[in-house]
C-alpha cells in the first residue's frame, strides 16, 4: 500500500510542501548546475581569431586593378626602410557571398586600370581584404602610373599541407571563418566566385594563407567545392611574393588527409 | 480541462511555471552572452546568438526529456510535468532563433536559395567526419515545430491520443539527430574534451534516468500481473462451487486491505492495465490510462467523488469512466466483486463511459 498521502493536482491553488520542496530542489539543483555547464563551454571552447569586417564602415583606395589570378587592387602603402615603395595587394571580394567578378558591372574592368575603389575592409594576420561597393576608373596622369606585376608562378613546385576555406570568412566576416561548422558556408562563398585559400598552420604556430588557382591561373572554385574544411594536400607552385601568395594547382592531384596531420610542416615532399 | 478553446487554459501554477522559464532563459542567455563577451570580446554578434540559443535550446531539451521519467522515479517531481509544454514551445522557439540564424548566417546571400543551399553544400553523407550535420538539425527542427504547433489539447482531441502520442514521440527522434548535429558539428571544430564529455554527460543523463524508470516501471508492471484462478485458488473447495457461476471470467486482484481508501491499485490482467479504486466501501475499475495523454490513473486519488489522474487532473467518475459534465472523456470500465476479504475482477472491458455498480465491502 505505502501511499503518499500528498496528491498534487496543477489546476488546483496550493501544491502540497512535499512536492512544492521537490521542484524547489530541483530548481535550486539546475540553477546551480546550469550556470557551471554554461561557464565550461564559454571557457573550454577555441576562442576566436582578432580578424576584423569593417562593416558599415567604408574605405575608399586607389590603385592598380589585376584580375588574374585573383581580383586584386595593389596599392602603395609607403616606403621600406631602403627607401623602395611598399606594394600592398588588396583581395577583392562581392557582397555577400559573391567573388568580385559577381557584379556585372565589373566584369569589363580593364586589368591594370587605375581605379578608385569604396568598400569595408576586412583583414586579420597581415592579409587584407575589401568588401567592394563601388569603384571608379581613373585618368591615367603622368604621376600615376598603372603597377605592373608578374602574373606567372615563379618557384618549383611545392606540396602544402591545410585546409581549405574561403578568404572573405576567413579574414573577419565570421567567427570561425572555417572548420566543419563553417563548410557549408565557405562552400557557397567558393561556389559564388570567391577564391579558395588554403589556410596552412606549421609546428610552430606560424600560419600562411595561400591563394589557390589553376596551372594558368584559372579559377578552380568548382572543383575544390568537395574538399572545403577537409584536410588535404595540394602540390603545386607557388608564387610566394606579396602579401597574398598564389598556389597554382592541378586539383587532380589533390589529396585529403588526415586533420591531424595538418601541423607538421608546409611541405611534405 | 476545457471544453470551449482557450489558447492557454491559465492557472496560477501555469504563471509561476512561465514565469520560471522566462527567467531560466533570460538567466542562461545573459550569463552565456556576458562571459562569452568577457572572456572572447572577438566573437561575432552572429555567432554569439547562434552559439547562445543552440546551447540553451539543447540544455532545455535534456531538462525537458528527464522530466517525464524522473516523474515515474518520484511522483512528486509532477508539478515539473504538469506545464512541461510552455517549457517545450520556449524551446522550439529558441531552436527556431539558432535554426534560423544559422540559415542566414551560412546560407544566405549566396548563389543559391538558402533552403536548397541547406541540402546541396554538403553531400558527403557516406563519410562520418564530413557528414552534413546541418541537415540533422533542420529536421530535428521540423519535429519539434510539429510538436510545438500540436502542443494543445484542441490538437490533442482532434488527432486523438494515439496519434498525438506517437507524434510527441518523435521527441526522441529529434533528441538522436541532435545529439549528432552537435557531435557532427560543433565539436569536430571544439576539441577540448571538455565538451564532448559534457555532450556525452548529458546524453548519459537522459538514457539513465529513462532506464532507471522503465525498470521501476517493469518492477511495477510486474507486480500488478494477476493470472486466471481456478477452483484450487480459492479458499476451499465450497468456496470454488458457490462462486462458479458469479466468479466466472474474474481473476483474484487482491485483499481489500491492500488499497488505501480513495487510492487505486494498479492490475494487469490478460494484458489489460486496469486501476482498481478503493473509496468508502466501494471497490470499482477502470481502464488504466487516462484519456488525456496517458497517465497512469492507478496513481491518481479520488478527489470530490472523482479519480482525478495524477499528470494533469484530468477527472472521471469511478462507477461509469464518465468524466463530470460538461466534459466529455471516458474510460472503459470492469466488473468487480468481493468475496470476503477478497476482490476479483473481470478483465473484460465494457466500453468507455458505461455504468457498472460498485462492488460493496462487507462492513
Amino acid at each position: 500500500m505505502n501511499q503518499d498521502a500528498e496528491f498534487y493536482i496543477g489546476w488546483q491553488t496550493e501544491t502540497p510542501p512535499g512536492f512544492a520542496r521537490a521542484v524547489r530542489r530541483f530548481i535550486i539543483g539546475l540553477c546551480l548546475l546550469v550556470p557551471v555547464v554554461a561557464a565550461l563551454i564559454v571557457v573550454f571552447q577555441s576562442g576566436f581569431s582578432g580578424a576584423t569586417f569593417e562593416y558599415g564602415k567604408k574605405t575608399t583606395l586607389e590603385g592598380t586593378f589585376s584580375r588574374s589570378p585573383v581580383p586584386f587592387l595593389s596599392i602603395h602603402s609607403g616606403i621600406n626602410a631602403a627607401g623602395k615603395p611598399v606594394l600592398q595587394k588588396i583581395l577583392l571580394v562581392g557582397p555577400g557571398k559573391f567573388g568580385f567578378d559577381a557584379t556585372a558591372k565589373y566584369k569589363n574592368l580593364q586589368n591594370g586600370a587605375l581605379v578608385t575603389l569604396t568598400g569595408f575592409l576586412i583583414y586579420h594576420d597581415g592579409k587584407t581584404g575589401m568588401q567592394v561597393e563601388s569603384i571608379e576608373n581613373q585618368a591615367i596622369t603622368g604621376n600615376q602610373q598603372p603597377i605592373t606585376d608578374k602574373q606567372q608562378p615563379v618557384s618549383s613546385p611545392v606540396t602544402l599541407r591545410g585546409e581549405i576555406t574561403d578568404p572573405k570568412c576567413l579574414l573577419g566576416v565570421m567567427k570561425p571563418g572555417l572548420g566543419k561548422p563553417h563548410r557549408d558556408c565557405a562552400v557557397r562563398c567558393i561556389a559564388g566566385g570567391i577564391p579558395p585559400v588554403l589556410k596552412v598552420a606549421n609546428t610552430a604556430g606560424e600560419t600562411e594563407y595561400y591563394l589557390l588557382a589553376g596551372p594558368k591561373g584559372e579559377p578552380i572554385n568548382n572543383l575544390l567545392l568537395e574538399y572545403v574544411s577537409d584536410g588535404v594536400q595540394l602540390c603545386g607552385r607557388l608564387d610566394p611574393e606579396g602579401d597574398w601568395p598564389v598556389l597554382y594547382v592541378d586539383p587532380a592531384n589533390i589529396r585529403r588527409i588526415n586533420k591531424g596531420a595538418l601541423n607538421p610542416g608546409n611541405t611534405c615532399n | 480541462m476545457s471544453v470551449i478553446y482557450d489558447p492557454v487554459h491559465w492557472t496560477p501554477h501555469k504563471k509561476t511555471y512561465d514565469r520560471l522559464i522566462a527567467a531560466f532563459v533570460f538567466a542562461y542567455l545573459a550569463l552565456f552572452c556576458g562571459l562569452q563577451l568577457l572572456l572572447h570580446p572577438q566573437i561575432t554578434a552572429e555567432t554569439l546568438v547562434i552559439r547562445a540559443t543552440g546551447t540553451l535550446a539543447y540544455l532545455m531539451l535534456h531538462i525537458i526529456l528527464i522530466i517525464g521519467p524522473l516523474c515515474r522515479l518520484s511522483p512528486r517531481f509532477l508539478p515539473l510535468l504538469y506545464n512541461r509544454r510552455h517549457l517545450g514551445v520556449s524551446m522550439f522557439l529558441i531552436a527556431l532563433v539558432h535554426g534560423i540564424f544559422n540559415l542566414v548566417q551560412f546560407h544566405s546571400l549566396g548563389n543559391v536559395d538558402p533552403l536548397l543551399s541547406l541540402f546541396t553544400s554538403n553531400t558527403q553523407f557516406g563519410s562520418l567526419a564530413r557528414f552534413p550535420f546541418q541537415s540533422l538539425g533542420f529536421f530535428a527542427l521540423v519535429i519539434l515545430f510539429l510538436m510545438a504547433a500540436t502542443s494543445h489539447d484542441f490538437w490533442l482531441k482532434n488527432l486523438s491520443p494515439p496519434v498525438w502520442k506517437a507524434l510527441h514521440m518523435g521527441v526522441y527522434a529529434a533528441y538522436a539527430m541532435l545529439v549528432m548535429h552537435v557531435m557532427l558539428g560543433v565539436v569536430q571544430l571544439e576539441k577540448s574534451p571538455v565538451l564532448i564529455a559534457l555532450t556525452g554527460a548529458g546524453m548519459f543523463t537522459v538514457i539513465g534516468i529513462h532506464l532507471a524508470a522503465a525498470i521501476r516501471q517493469s518492477g511495477k508492471d510486474q507486480g500488478s500481473v494477476r493470472k486466471k484462478i481456478s477452483g484450487r485458488d480459492m479458499e476451499t473447495q465450497q468456496q470454488a462451487a458457490d462462486s462458479d457461476q458469479m466468479f466466472s471470467g474474474f481473476v483474484y486482484a487482491c485483499e481489500v486491505s491492500d488499497i488505501a481508501d480513495n487510492r487505486a491499485k494498479m492490475l494487469t490482467i490478460s494484458g489489460e492495465q486496469i486501476a482498481l479504486f478503493k473509496y468508502g466501501n466501494k471497490l470499482s475499475a477502470v481502464h488504466n490510462l487516462c484519456k488525456h495523454q496517458n497517465g497512469p490513473l492507478s496513481e491518481g486519488k479520488i478527489i470530490d467523488g472523482c479519480i482525478t489522474c495524477p499528470w494533469h487532473g484530468y477527472q472521471y467518475l469511478p462507477e461509469n469512466g464518465q468524466s463530470p459534465p460538461p466534459f466529455e472523456e471516458k474510460v472503459c470500465t470492469y466488473d468487480v466483486r468481493v468475496l470476503g476479504t477478497k476482490i476479483y475482477v473481470n478483465p473484460k472491458p465494457y466500453p468507455a463511459g458505461t455504468p457498472r455498480p460498485a462492488a460493496l465491502i462487507a462492513e
